[in-house]
């Protein structure tokens, strides 16, 4: 049986409108049309703003590199390390050292028999690093895997810290001498270490392991690791590291130094291939790819996220705190003596699979205060926690299992550190 | 199609052709030699990738511009689908080659207005009102696209490349019925969602798509864009 039929324009069409129908049908049933009509229009509007929410989002996963976190120029410095077995070779392995806000703060003069370890005075962090703590610390990382570098390279590696008075720049020269190639776990460990920010599981670190990390210090004088293991230990770091962190951020310059490291999407990342990154954040997948598709933050917003992170993550999540301790926290050698004991302590750590994430907004608040020549609360509570006269703290760091892999940070390549 | 017409649009297809032409040009300088003239070709971190991607797109409008010299009688879809592909390359070329696609894109958004006027302004509102969803459907798969090429992984960046591509083809092909639509769209993204789900956008974006081509795939079409179209009752909702 022929059904009745229906003129009309196609749903969606700018002609479509119930004044233009025409119809054979009876009133009723042009009125469900128009109805229809209407809730055609209302859900076409209706995906159409859905689509282009759909669209502004998967613009940001293409413009703030979602799918390509850890990709690109700014990451090939993890991927091609060992691919140069001259001097230039060690440099490449140097600049994956962990330092203070990714500053990277080195340059490296390369020649046939040494390799010259300068500081980057233009990367500083100002305020937050009011002493050069964290920056001397930083070099000595680096000078760390510079030498673990030469050793596997077939370089005997002779380490001369501050060779020249005049310059407080030149903080090292390492004197290549041919020798056995020499590779070891902690070298093999450079590419794969990353500071962990994730979340710990609760497992907690045994104790051998944690001897296992002090075997390291063997040959750096000077410098030693304090563990804090024991429930109140732990309680008690982890307030002073909450209150410092709140300190820090109540102070605006502190908190303005801080953030001026803080590259918050892809196109900053790929133009500085420095600082600190969403990326690195050890957030979840779900949580990064969010953060990575909404604005920019602010100073202010990114500030509440860290304290929020410190007081529910990392502080309430580390198995085991780490204190480098010298005699005199002011002594650059000492330092870079400190900042190597630290890269052969995260490498170690890195080969046996635990995650460490370095904390230092109980040193940052110590050395802050004494720039302002104002009392510190937070020296006298960590000498106090210390518990050992005469030894003062250089940095803090926490360890444990992750939950989650760290993710890798941008770097500068060889060719922009070298001179 | 009145004479004005057609010399309107011999003048499009002429400076599609240019446009297109300088396009290819500036393609092979961003491939090439990007790097070395980062002033010129906006400094770009992949200059290969984004140089073979102009050329693409540089050698599809030339191809636009020969069907319009050469097509006989173009229909009102077929004009405003090369309206809207002059303009969308004008404008993605933008961002690929910095300053070489001042006078490319300037010759296409112009080859782009004169084709319009040869489509006329009713009938290119017509075409796209009419096809409004199915546009939402290529967009979709366009935007699919976008974020695949940006992936890291090789296998991530081939399934959101063929998943966009089913869903631009489920966007031209929706009349093939609902279970032919919804076959081809489940199977286009479900492995680029499995890889990426966690993005939260491609899961949303599968299962607006899936919705949209439900009902294009419904939605009774008309015989000829421009009229009215004679529709059995049944087949309406």
């Amino acid at each position: 049986m022929h059904e009745p039929t229906i003129e009309l324009d196609p749903p969606g069409s700018a002609a479509g409108s119930s004044d233009d129908m025409t119809t054979n049908t009876p009133v009723g049933e042009a009125e469900s049309m128009t109805r229809r009509s209407m809730l055609h229009r209302v859900g076409v509007g209706a995906a159409t703003v859905v689509v282009a929410g759909i669209g502004l989002g998967s613009y940001r996963v293409f413009d703030n590199g979602v799918l390509d976190a850890g990709d690109g120029t700014a990451y090939d410095a993890w991927a091609n390390w060992r691919a140069d077995g001259t001097p230039l070779g060690t440099v490449a392995a140097a600049i994956l050292a962990a330092n203070p806000h990714n500053t990277q703060p080195w340059i490296f003069h390369v020649a046939a028999d040494s390799v010259e370890l300068f500081a980057d005075p233009t990367r500083r962090t100002g305020t937050l690093d009011a002493l050069d703590r964290e920056h001397h610390i930083g070099l000595g990382c680096a000078l760390e895997n510079l030498v673990l570098a030469a050793d596997a390279r077939g370089y005997q590696g002779t380490v001369t810290l501050l060779p020249d008075p005049a310059d407080p720049t030149h903080v090292a020269t390492v004197a290549l001498t041919a020798g056995p190639s020499a590779p070891s776990a902690l070298h093999d460990a450079i590419g794969d270490r990353h500071s962990n920010r994730g979340p710990y599981t609760s497992g907690a670190v045994p104790i051998e392991v944690l001897d296992s990390l002090d075997a390291v210090a063997a040959g750096l004088d000077g410098v030693n690791v304090r563990w804090f293991t024991t429930p109140a230990d732990l309680a008690a770091m982890g307030a002073l590291i909450i209150d410092a962190t709140r300190a820090i951020i109540d102070d605006e310059l502190q908190s303005t130094d801080s953030f001026a490291w803080f590259r918050n999407n892809r196109d900053d990342i790929d133009s500085h291939m420095d600082g600190l990154t969403l990326d690195a954040q050890g957030l979840s997948p779900v949580v990064l790819a969010v953060a990575k598709m909404l604005p920019a933050t602010s100073r202010t917003a990114g500030d509440s996220f860290w304290l929020d992170q410190t007081r529910t993550v990392h502080t309430a999540t580390a198995a085991a705190y780490g204190v480098i301790t010298v005699a005199n926290p002011d002594d650059p050698a000492l330092r870079l003596i400190g900042g190597r004991l630290l890269q052969r302590i995260h490498l170690a750590a890195t080969v046996q699979r635990i995650g460490l994430q370095h904390m230092n907004q109980i040193t940052e608040r110590i050395d802050r205060d004494a720039t302002l020549a104002q009392r510190s609360t937070f020296a006298s509570e960590m000498d106090a926690l210390l518990a050992q006269p005469g030894r003062h703290v250089l940095s803090t760091f926490r360890i444990g299992y992750p939950v989650r892999a760290g993710r890798l940070s941008p770097r500068r390549p060889v060719n922009q550190v070298t001179r | 199609m009145t004479r004005s017409s057609s010399q309107l649009l011999s003048v499009s297809a002429r400076l599609a052709a240019i446009g297109g032409s300088l396009g290819v040009v500036a393609g092979v300088a961003q491939a090439t030699i990007g790097n070395r003239i980062p002033d010129w070709t906006g400094n770009k971190d992949s200059h290969v990738a984004l140089g073979l991607l102009t050329i693409a797109l540089g050698a599809s409008v030339l191809v636009a511009a020969r069907a319009l010299r050469t097509a006989p009688v173009p229909r009102p879809e077929t004009l405003t689908a090369t309206t809207l592909w002059f303009a969308i390359v004008a404008v993605v070329c933008s961002t690929t080659v910095g300053r070489l696609w001042i006078i490319p894109g300037a010759l296409l958004l112009a080859a782009a207005g004169v084709t319009l006027a040869a489509c006329g302004w009713p009938s290119f509102r017509r075409v796209v009102a009419t096809n409004w969803l199915s546009g939402l459907l290529g967009l979709l798969g366009a935007l699919e696209m976008l974020m695949a090429v940006s992936a890291a992984s090789a296998i991530t960046v081939a399934a959101g490349l063929v998943a966009g591509g089913m869903l631009i083809a489920a966007a031209i092909l929706s009349r093939s019925g609902r279970r032919t639509m919804v076959i081809v769209l489940v199977a286009a993204t479900v492995p680029f969602v499995a890889a990426t789900w966690w993005t939260i956008i491609t899961p949303v974006l599968t299962v607006v798509a899936l919705a949209i081509g439900l009902v294009t795939s419904r939605t009774v079409r008309p015989r000829a864009a421009g009229r009215g179209a004679r529709l059995d009752r049944q087949s309406v909702g």
